[in-house]
């Protein structure tokens, strides 16, 4: 809603043209008698919803209110709030006093490369793109690495796949975007967020808990919304360009053309690895020196991958009433792991992942002329996916046809403190699946239709800076169920004063799930697939309170964030391998909930030194066969410490990664088919990952050093029976810690602005 | 162990006392729309020899930098700023550099309306 917002404010200053805007800059006096800018001041017109905020030099630009003289509110945090008549148009320049008076210490207005917000009414944390650079490699998964608020996960120990957690809950249960239009849906779920490269992202939002109905039905836990560069904000060229000590290449070009009244961007990326790795997985016992020799198993400890993807963007500028933009993209990916060449061919456990994925999506904005505050968009996206997936015996193959509509008007009432939002959506996904191996029930070329038409409105109410609440409510009618899911959702913030904010948020979603493709990793195991009934669309409420305090220390700004969220789920698709060698899917019956608490604290120790550190407890239950279990291989507890380091004009970075993930259930599973023996039920060890960066920057590119995983740590036996692919004990999905070891990578990214 | 303690630290004052900072102020002709002339201007100061800070003020064009007096001076660094294009108080702009900006980065004078 929050984005809606932003994304239509960003289209209206756009698209204004200079006789209507309203210039100035916002700067504070040093006590050195020098002016210093302020970096995300809000200037907006009192009583409206009319604001931006001012750049790095301080420098804003706000279309011209709608009758003077008005009053212009100036906010930053830790500063004073400003408020000027202005009786015309005109420049004006703007100076902030500090909210907190520490004599002769210089208060410092640095802008962290993770943010959150303290005026935003929905809990957004934004990732920047200095924070992307910091985790070099590769794609969406990376760029979590240094986020306690998103976990990645590995799902087994032969695709290479990784999957997101939030509030402890899969991936799936996160609506994930891009530039608010559904990017990871259906059957792109086990891989969809390899898919996207790190560095044609500009900035990612994460949302927690229940998020704005115009955004659609689907956030169970939350929302993951990530934008790509704009032309306007794009360098001309930047290339980058990765190799990690096994061999893996990464190269990334993005380019820039501007003709006439259109801006394109073009997105190229490049991911090859075709070399053989087995360093983990096996353990020989020697009898005669009683010591274990730690060697391969036989199986390649990450896939070889080929992987190609590209993006065109094409964004019109003309006319100051209205913009829109189009965008194409088109992947194919192939992976390839299992075993080792040394296995002869015809006995060999193969697996063989094909992706072909084309995505066509436009976005359309107008506004109502000298009332930026009404204004209507239409998103549009329709994508064509084809997958394979080898998994041995396992052969999973699925098309998804899609298309989606989403049409959004907003206006206000008397004023812009009453902003109503409404409007429809449309969803058609068609999935044709074939499924042959270990199921009791295999199937081909099973189509079925998923049509959802939504009706959705969303009032927001604002008093003041201190205080906003968001009320909606959207009506979701599913053609296979035949029913309306109505899905209410709140969201309010208040500020007690200008360094505290407190949200609370409270919202129902649903889903439908895709059981195959979501849980494509249980396919690398010998367990035999039960899914007898029919699967229900997925329902879940999910309360949330959170409050922020900004704080400073010795003159410098620091953050404390703590979270508390429960996610209770109406209905669930459960995924069941608690009994061993069996894999089940069916409908919840009894309870199934997760509660997550985060605390998050973040201040700079000294010039250049930021340190971020955050604790957080999962605890997820679910009802299996009517016994209640803590869920498996979801951590309880995890901490991240993040430490980093620049120079003087970051010509030097460093940074430093820790993190703790706790034990994790480990269900029992067989051991072997011949002898029938039982691994029973257990917890994993905990243990610790640590990644590392340096990064120089010269004038026009800088160069790149780091390392994943420095200690090694990897789950000794991640695949169970890794000698006998082909029985019913073999499982290379057990996996709650790494399998690959530490990995040393360089690259080098070239820009020209 | 100790010894080589000493000594660094014994370099890590001297270098600290003959590395004497200043700090001016040069007006510039970074006159164009948005933050280019900014971006260019301080980019190309902040791998400069000596400095260690820099902001261009976009409204009235000056230029503040703080540099090591042993390791650069006001004129050389008014020279670079006239080979990146600008004009540096009395040092007028390299006008082949100059027109070699991006249009967006070019002085608004110099720019033919026509075009």
């Amino acid at each position: 809603m929050k984005r809606i917002i932003l994304t239509l404010m960003l289209l209206v200053a756009t698209i204004n043209t200079k006789a209507q805007q309203i210039k100035g800059r916002v700067v504070e006096i040093l006590p050195t008698g020098e002016e210093s800018p302020l970096h995300g001041a809000n200037v907006v017109w009192d009583g409206t919803n009319t604001g931006t905020t001012s750049n790095e030099q301080g420098f804003y630009v706000i279309s011209e209110p709608e009758s003077y003289p008005t009053t212009m509110v100036v906010t930053f945090i830790g500063y004073q709030s400003y408020k000027k008549e202005i009786k015309e148009w005109g420049h004006y320049d703007i100076v902030l006093e500090s909210s907190v008076k520490i004599s002769q210490v210089e208060v410092k207005g640095k802008v962290n490369t993770t943010q959150i917000s303290t005026l935003d009414p929905i809990n957004v944390q934004t990732i920047s793109t200095g924070e992307l650079e910091k985790a070099a490699c590769c794609n969406l998964s990376e760029s979590f690495s240094t986020n306690a608020t998103v976990d990645v996960v590995f799902t087994d120990a032969v695709s290479g796949a990784k999957q997101i957690q939030m509030l402890g809950l899969d991936g799936v249960y996160t609506q994930i975007t891009q530039e608010n239009i559904p990017l990871v849906r259906g059957i792109a779920s086990s891989y969809g967020i390899s898919y996207v490269p790190g560095t044609w992202i500009e900035s990612i939002q994460i949302i927690k808990g229940s998020g704005s109905v115009v955004n659609g039905f689907e956030s169970l836990t939350g929302q993951i919304n990530l934008e790509y560069y704009k032309p306007e904000s794009a360098p001309k060229l930047f290339w980058n360009s990765y190799v990690n000590q096994e061999g893996k290449l990464d190269n990334n070009l993005l380019l820039l053309k501007q003709n006439g009244d259109w801006k394109s961007n073009l997105f190229t990326h490049i991911s090859y690895f075709d070399r053989e790795i087995d360093h983990h997985g096996g353990t020989t016992h020697d009898h005669t020196i009683h010591t274990d020799h730690h060697t391969g198993d036989k199986f390649l400890d990450a896939p070889k991958v080929k992987h190609v993807s590209i993006l065109n963007r094409w964004q019109y500028k003309g006319n100051p009433n209205y913009g829109m933009q189009f965008i194409a993209k088109a992947l194919i990916e192939e992976r390839l792991g299992g075993q080792i060449s040394e296995v002869p061919k015809e006995d060999r456990y193969i697996v063989d992942i094909n992706n072909y994925l084309y995505e066509i999506f436009s976005k359309f904005g107008a506004i109502q002329p000298n009332t930026p505050g009404k204004s209507a968009g239409l998103q549009t996206s329709f994508k064509l996916h084809n997958q394979t997936a080898i998994f041995g015996i396992n052969n999973y193959k699925a098309l998804q046809e899609s298309a989606y509509v989403n049409l959004i008007r907003q206006t206000y009432i008397n004023n812009t403190n009453n902003i109503f939002k409404y409007g429809f959506s449309q969803y058609a996904d068609r999935y044709t699946e074939s499924f042959s191996g270990n199921i009791n029930t295999p199937f081909n070329n099973q189509i079925r239709l998923d049509l959802m038409s939504g009706l959705f409105s969303e009032y927001t109410f604002k008093s003041g800076d201190f205080f906003n609440i968001t009320t909606g409510i959207r009506a979701d009618y599913y053609n296979n169920t035949k029913k309306f899911n109505y899905l209410p959702r709140l969201n309010m913030k208040y500020n007690p004063n200008e360094k505290t904010a407190f949200r609370l948020s409270a919202g129902r979603a649903f889903r439908i799930a895709n059981v195959f493709a979501e849980n494509s990793s249980f396919l690398a195991s010998g367990r035999t697939i039960d899914l007898v009934e029919d699967l229900n669309p997925e329902i879940a409420w999910n309360y949330g309170a959170n409050l922020t305090y900004c704080f400073y220390l010795n003159g410098r700004e620091g953050t404390i964030n703590l979270d508390a969220y429960r996610t209770d789920f109406e209905n669930q698709v459960v995924v069941d391998i608690e009994t061993p060698s069996e894999l089940s899917f069916y409908n919840l019956i009894g309870s199934s909930s997760a509660n997550s608490v985060q605390a998050d604290i973040m201040y700079e120790l000294f010039d250049g030194f930021d340190v971020k550190a955050a604790y957080k407890i999962n605890d997820v239950h679910t009802t299996y066969n009517g016994e209640e279990k803590i869920s498996p291989l979801t951590p309880k507890n995890r901490a991240l410490v993040n430490m980093s380091y620049a120079t003087n004009f970051d010509k030097w970075m460093f940074d430093l990664t820790w993190n703790y993930i706790g034990e994790s259930r480990v269900p029992s599973y067989k051991l072997d088919d011949i002898f029938g023996d039982f691994r029973s039920e257990h917890m994993s060890d905990p243990f610790y990952l640590i990644n590392a960066q340096v990064t120089k920057k010269f004038k026009d590119f800088s160069v790149y050093v780091g390392g994943e995983n420095l200690l090694s740590y990897t789950q000794e036996n991640p695949i169970i029976d890794a000698a006998n692919p082909t029985s019913s004990a073999f499982d290379a999905s057990l996996i709650y810690a790494p399998v690959m070891g530490r990995m040393i990578y360089t690259g080098l990214r070239y820009k020209i602005k | 162990m100790r010894k080589l303690i000493i000594f660094l630290l014994i370099n890590v004052i001297t270098v600290n006392l003959y590395s004497q900072k200043q700090t001016v102020q040069i007006k510039t002709s970074a006159e164009c729309e948005g933050t280019c002339c900014k971006d260019r201007i301080e980019k190309e100061m902040q791998f400069t020899k000596g400095v260690t800070a820099v902001n261009l003020d976009i409204e009235t064009q000056v230029l503040s930098i703080t540099f090591k007096t042993k390791k650069n001076s006001v004129e050389n660094i008014r020279t670079i700023i006239s080979n990146i294009g600008y004009d540096a108080d009395d040092i007028k702009a390299n006008r082949k550099a100059h027109d070699d900006l991006p249009s967006c980065c070019q002085h608004l004078e110099f720019i033919d309306p026509e075009n």
